[in-house]
């Protein structure tokens, strides 16, 4: 199940970066990857502070919320779940520090909130791709906007 | 786990994910609050609407 999820999703997001890479601003790059980097963040760099801190705490607390369901086992990068590991990849900072801090924990007993937790979890990290592009979505406004104009 | 378990586990999370899908292209908090109330409520009512739909099928189905 591993390989087919990788052949498929490494050279999508390795095409997709680089259409990224080549016709954006820098403005535009740095807030998304910001963004992707932590949830919220990259509306900082627009001067969406507001905007930013409500939907940064919507996605990590979910995020938590979904860990805890699990009894924070459920961030790994590809050995336990594959397909969630996908997902997480889009919570970049939040996901990469959880599965670093949770790397030592096993599934030893049977949890019936452990799927529900995958779900809260994977589902967050992929909202992460919606909050990035909202920040973009400011980025671009204030890259277009004549100079001493702003999108706030 | 039981139906009132997974159906309080769905309602915050069906919460959040009506509130940031319905971010992008608004500026106003207020509207983004009140358009992913009403896609919560509208998808919330689909879901146990099917799901209500589903069970007495299947019951249905396995009274054949």
């Amino acid at each position: 199940m591993q390989n087919p999820i990788l052949i498929i999703a490494v050279p999508l997001v390795l095409v997709m970066a680089l259409r990224f890479f080549t016709t954006t601003t820098a403005l535009e790059r740095r807030t998304v990857i910001l963004a992707w980097l932590i949830p919220g963040a990259g509306h900082f760099l627009v001067g969406q502070r507001k905007r930013g801190i409500i939907l940064g705490a919507l996605v990590i607390v979910t995020f938590l919320f979904g860990m805890f369901l699990s009894d924070f086992r459920n961030i790994s990068p590809f050995d336990r779940h594959p397909i969630w590991a996908v997902a997480h990849l889009f919570g970049g900072l939040v996901s990469m520090l959880a599965a670093f801090f949770t790397r030592h924990l096993y599934i030893e007993e049977m949890n019936p909130f452990y799927d529900v937790g995958c779900l809260y979890s994977g589902v967050a990290a992929l909202l992460n791709i919606i909050v990035a592009v909202d920040a973009y979505d400011f980025a671009h406004e204030r890259s277009e906007a004549p100079a001493g104009e702003t999108a706030e | 786990m039981t139906l009132w378990q997974s159906l309080f586990l769905f309602l915050p999370l069906c919460l959040v994910i009506s509130i940031i899908t319905c971010t992008p292209g608004r500026r106003d908090f207020r509207e983004i609050w009140k358009q992913g109330l009403r896609l919560f409520l509208v998808t919330t009512f689909w879901v146990v609407a099917a799901s209500i739909g589903i069970y007495f099928l299947m019951e249905w189905v396995l009274s054949l």
